[in-house]
């Protein structure tokens, strides 16, 4: 609001001048142009006046003319501040900067989880006990009172707040009066009589408009006028005769009526309401209301002709006669004098220029006048001279630093204090004791010579509800200060909007409202930040219980901590992308100076749409603006990355890094944050993002260095490995050469659904009925003598089969009168790891159709069981129809295809998807689960990928699992593989493309080798 | 019916009472309806709006043929002052004029302003043959 004030002032100012100057020059322009010419450029100075320019324009506009608001309408305190940093950049502004609009915080208590006193580690936790000074004194500690938070109302926002309130009041009043008038008038009018009409006819005849107005006759109306706007009429005097006159009233009406002088009365009302304060604009909207009466006075006798000029004046001087009957506003009625202007324009006979070139070069002028001075009306930068073009390129850093000297970063210690152990300082050299707070109740900062130090604890008892205790030292620690900050303004606010009382049991417990620090960090000794959110606590003695708001405040003080002043209440949900943000994880804030900031925006659908979750301000927090890095995230390792997640911010104690000064070695305008992508919260995509230019650009680096990751990843794999002994190959998907059991009866022409262990002992075969309830239940067969002797156990999966049958409404499909369709169940892997381990995959299958046309349609719907007892019984992993995957696609799989699951051990195993748009996309569609197939995420096979022929590939399809034996065996591939081996066939956009990808590692990382399955000869490949 | 008894009409009331001061004499229900339809009533509500005249006072019904005719028996030179006892309308009527084009808008112009406005404008007439 109080940017659009000083917006709209600064237009008052110039555009006023523009019209004082033509006003001053209209006697003389006057003899040149007409009254036509006039009003156009009165409506040029009002659409002018009306339009926020600022906004309009573009933002590299050059700026001659800078206005700069005294400093002391600025800020509540003293002189010297850095002043208003909002209007920096310029922008779209917001009318929602204040808080009192934001949204109040969802209606419903809290939830219970979100209480403060959950721990919440941030992922990125290595903080550096920096070097302290050995020999510190305890000396004094001083301590100094912070000023109320009321007084961060600056006079500039009363200004503009006055502004509003006489705007809403000029427009009120002048339109209430308007629909008052209009009501009662309409209320007493009667259709006029013949006589009128006929007189109207007559007048249409010669003026005609689109539509013909309502003619309508009321005692009230002295002469003829027109009203309304969307739906105009005509009003004449009640029982009067149209006479002589009457048809030059109706023309004069009609010609208004033709020019939109009603419209254009509007928008001058408009120009009032914005303008209040200006005379000049209450004399343009006069003197535009003359203008456009001599205007229609002309266009009347240009449609009559010159012979019609005395009586029209006669008629003129009638209505002028009669006029005085209802009380007009002084301001709008005639005098003589102006009735004498007019009688004298009509006779002036002289020829007028139409003056299209003048009129362009004078709206053009005032145009560029307005937009000039609104562009810069907003508060330049302190320091900045008063006079001054910013530079042709528009280097974007210049725009957002300014004259602050900040520091270059700072040592983040919220969440950070105790991390591993070690504090950001020395606790003990804190004169006061943190034990009973709970560390993620701490925030604070050091600078970077670690000569700054600070802390905010929350303070506050039943006395002192929201009180903060804000400790500072500026000596490294040897001196402290403490001051109160008393946030039980804001903490009301928030308890009202969340119905804190609500939770209160008794008025006898003592409930204490809580100010809870998240954010605590100076950019310069000067200013600073600090974000809380608030907690109440209520409940009986020995159960005390706690809830926490979803809004937050975020502070900022320009006086190294004087005072302090609202930059942001609400809970996230106007600064990002309508859902609320919690800021109680990791660091999510970062300050560069006292307008640009960063904000982690931990929230739903932040990660959408390819973006990162990160928001910028550029004034000091009051919006936020969720940043484009779309640049960097395509140079990203194994980018395009579908999640993309931004956690916190990093500070100078961040080690590990693969540049080890990339923070302390920073300059202004520097800021980095961790952030992670589709394979979660694991090192092996973590990646510091981080902008040397105020956050205009980005850059990437791993978080940590080639070291670190190649033991993580080491460790990740050393995870993978089972305990118990497992087969590193076997004929899965076939029972290879051993012999299956004869009891089974005839079995399916290709029986992919069977095992068997490299020394062909142990395998089996899950065998589906084919017919009747049979149709209903597997035969799993097994055998651990080679196939001497088998034994089998029936599995019955009717309930399953008739709820898949009915989700999918699969006797839709039957044709009229025809009822034979049946579900099936069918595997689709059968596979033991070990003797004791084993997996069974099945489906649905649905048959109908008459016997010699039978058709059948498959579920998407799959269930994944194990066993760990071999086979004695089984547990569900999963059920689903796969749309639940990590980084797939949302939609169900086609389990009827190929081979697609390979299990390599009781947790880790593969999934090749087919339909379900997986692998047109770029991206393979290879699945694997870590827990038994409970989740499968979708691997990034990228960096192999991108080493094929050809590549990058549009069509990326792995196939099927490859084994022992079968069509596509590779004797070599297998010869020496071990537990964590796996291979799978794939193609590309070319059938021919065909490729196999095999892992050694359990899928961490993979090699593709280029064969055909006539040729073993290795052809091609990556391995290394 | 004096003055002080008169209620203020409601807008829908007040339209039929228009129509029937603006007639030259009494209309049938089928003429009312025929002025009306503008308004898209349903004949049972024009039917409703005029039993609640009649019962004010305001309207008064006699038989003819198979129906009614109506007349206003409410005169408007009554009824309007009645319109004009709202002070909300006195307080803002005058205030409205800047949204509403008038050919000649005045205030405080006396006999001689007039006079001499006439003068002017003769002596415009004989200036300009």
């Amino acid at each position: 609001m109080r940017t659009l004030f000083l917006d709209y002032f600064a237009q008052s100012l110039v555009l006023g001048l523009a019209v004082l100057a033509l006003l001053a020059a209209a006697p003389l322009l006057q003899k040149r142009y007409s009254a036509r010419w006039f009003c156009r450029a009165w409506l040029a100075l009002a659409v002018l006046l009306v339009l926020p320019l600022r906004v309009l324009l573009p933002q590299s506009a050059p700026a001659p003319v800078t206005l700069t608001p005294p400093p002391a309408l600025l800020a509540a305190e003293g002189p010297g501040e850095a002043p208003e940093p909002q209007a920096a950049v310029p922008g779209p502004d917001t009318e929602h900067l204040t808080a009192p609009d934001i949204p109040s915080g969802q209606a419903a208590a809290p939830a219970p989880d979100q209480s403060a006193g959950q721990p919440v580690t941030p992922p990125e936790t290595d903080y550096a006990a920096p070097v302290m000074p050995d020999a510190l004194s305890e000396s004094e500690t001083t301590v100094s009172v912070s000023a109320s938070p009321l007084a961060a109302f600056a006079p500039l926002d009363w200004l503009a707040l006055l502004w509003l309130a006489g705007a809403l009041g000029v427009a009120g009043w002048q339109w209430f009066a308007y629909f008052v008038w209009r009501r009662k008038t309409m209320r007493r009018a009667l259709p006029a009589d013949e006589s009128w009409q006929a007189a109207l006819n007559e007048a249409l005849a010669r003026q005609p408009l689109a539509k013909r107005p309502r003619l309508l006759e009321c005692p009230d109306a002295a002469g003829a006028m027109a009203a309304g706007i969307l739906r105009p009429v005509l009003l004449v005097p009640e029982s009067a005769q149209p006479g002589a006159d009457g048809a030059y009233l109706l023309a004069h009406e009609l010609v208004h009526l033709r020019r939109r002088d009603l419209a254009r009365k509007a928008l001058f009302s408009l120009v009032l309401a914005l303008h209040w304060y200006n005379p000049a604009a209450w004399l343009l909207a006069k003197r535009a209301g003359r203008d456009m009466e001599t205007a229609c006075d002309e266009a009347v006798l240009a449609a009559l002709g010159t012979e019609h000029r005395a009586a029209y004046c006669d008629a003129l001087l009638h209505a002028v006669g009669h006029g005085r009957a209802p009380a007009l506003t002084t301001c709008f009625s005639l005098t003589k004098k102006d009735v004498k202007a007019r009688f004298a324009r009509l006779w002036d006979t002289s020829p007028k220029r139409r003056g299209a070139a003048a009129l362009a070069v004078f709206c053009l002028a005032a145009a560029l006048a307005g937009a000039l001075v609104a562009c810069n009306a907003a508060p330049a930068e302190s320091g900045e001279p008063p006079v001054s073009a910013p530079p042709a390129s528009a280097a974007p850093v210049s725009d957002l630093s300014t004259s602050t000297e900040v520091w270059p970063s700072v040592y983040y210690s919220h969440n950070g204090i105790y991390t591993t152990g070690n504090a950001l300082f020395p606790l003990e050299m804190l004169p006061t004791n943190l034990n009973d707070i709970s560390y993620n109740q701490i925030a604070g900062y050091a600078s970077p010579d670690q000569k700054y130090w600070g802390l905010a604890l929350p303070d506050a008892d039943a006395e002192h509800p929201g009180q903060l205790a804000l400790w500072t030292s500026d000596d490294g620690g040897e001196n402290w200060t403490s001051a109160p900050l008393d946030c039980s303004p804001w903490l009301e606010r928030m308890g009202e909007e969340e119905h804190w009382e609500s939770h209160k049991q008794s008025v006898f417990n003592k409930s204490i409202a809580w100010a809870i620090p998240r954010h605590y960090q100076f950019v310069s000794p000067e200013v600073g930040f600090l974000a809380f959110y608030g907690m109440y606590e209520s409940g009986p003695t020995d159960k005390r219980f706690t809830v926490s708001s979803d809004t937050f405040v975020l502070l900022r003080t320009l006086d190294g901590g004087e005072s302090w002043q609202e930059m942001y209440f609400g809970d996230g949900r106007d600064a990002g992308n309508g859902t609320p943000l919690n800021i109680v994880i990791s660091t999510p804030f970062a300050f560069l100076n006292e307008n640009v900031g960063f904000l982690c925006a931990h929230g739903e659908g932040y990660n959408e749409k390819g973006r990162f979750n990160l928001l910028r301000t550029t004034d000091g927090g009051q919006t936020w603006q969720q940043l484009d890095l779309g640049e960097v995230a395509d140079t990203l390792p194994g980018a395009p990355w579908q999640r993309r997640h931004v956690c916190g911010a990093l500070g100078c104690s961040t080690r590990h890094l693969p540049q080890e000064d990339l923070i302390t070695g920073a300059q202004p305008g520097f800021a980095a944050f961790t952030a992670w992508g589709d394979k979660g919260d694991t090192l092996g995509d973590m990646v510091v993002l981080y902008t040397r230019d105020w956050g205009e650009s980005w850059q990437w680096m791993y978080r940590y260095n080639d070291e670190m990751r190649a033991q993580y990843t080491e460790s990740l794999i050393r995870s993978y490995v089972s305990e118990e002994e497992v087969w590193p190959a076997a004929y899965y998907n076939g029972a290879g050469p051993v012999p299956l059991p004869e009891e089974a009866g005839e079995l399916p022409p290709v029986a992919p659904f069977s095992y068997a262990s490299p020394d062909l002992q142990y395998a089996g075969l899950a065998q589906y009925g084919l017919e009747g309830d049979a149709q209903k239940s597997l035969t799993l067969w097994n055998t651990t003598d080679g196939g001497e002797t088998w034994t089998s156990t029936t599995l019955d999966c009717s309930d399953w089969l008739e709820k898949t049958a009915q989700k999918n409404d699969w006797a839709s499909l039957e044709a009229d009168g025809v009822a034979n369709g049946a579900a099936r169940v069918r595997p689709s892997a059968y596979q033991f790891v070990s003797p004791n381990t084993g997996f069974l995959v099945y489906y649905a299958e649905w048959g109908y159709g008459p016997a010699h046309d039978r058709h059948f349609v498959s579920s998407a719907d799959f269930v994944v069981l194990r066993t760990t007892d071999g086979g004695e019984s089984w547990q569900e992993m999963y059920s689903g129809d796969g749309s639940d995957f990590g980084g797939g696609t949302g939609k169900g799989l086609a389990l009827s295809a190929c081979r697609p699951f390979l299990f390599l051990n009781e947790r880790v195993g593969f999934l090749c998807a087919h339909g379900g748009d997986y692998g047109t996309n770029g991206r393979f569609n290879l699945l694997r689960t870590l827990n038994g197939g409970q989740t499968w995420q979708l691997l990034d096979l990228g960096e192999a990928a991108a080493t094929l022929p050809g590549a990058p590939w549009e069509n990326c399809h792995v196939c099927s699992a490859l084994s022992l034996g079968g069509p596509e065996y590779e004797p070599d591939l297998f010869a020496d593989a071990q537990p964590g081996f796996a291979a799978f066939t794939a193609w590309g956009d070319d059938s021919s493309d065909r490729v196999i990808f095999y892992t050694r590692d359990w899928g961490e990382s993979w090699q593709w080798m280029k064969r055909t399955p006539a040729d073993t000869t290795p052809q091609e490949g990556n391995e290394p | 019916m004096s003055e002080l008894e008169i209620k203020r009409l409601p807008d829908a009331e007040l339209e039929i009472m228009k129509e029937l001061w603006a007639a030259p004499g009494p209309l049938t229900r089928a003429q009312l309806e025929e002025r009306l339809a503008r308004r898209r009533w349903a004949s049972t509500t024009l039917l409703a709006l005029l039993g609640r005249l009649e019962a004010k006072g305001c309207v008064s019904r006699e038989k003819q043929g198979k129906g009614y005719l109506y007349a206003a028996a409410l005169a408007r030179e009554d009824y309007l002052p009645v319109e004009s006892r709202s002070a909300l309308e006195r307080m803002f009527g005058g205030s409205a004029k800047n949204l509403i084009a008038a050919m000649a808008q005045t205030k405080g112009l006396s006999k001689e302003d007039i006079d001499e406005l006439a003068a002017y404008l003769e002596e415009l007439k004989q200036g300009g043959r």
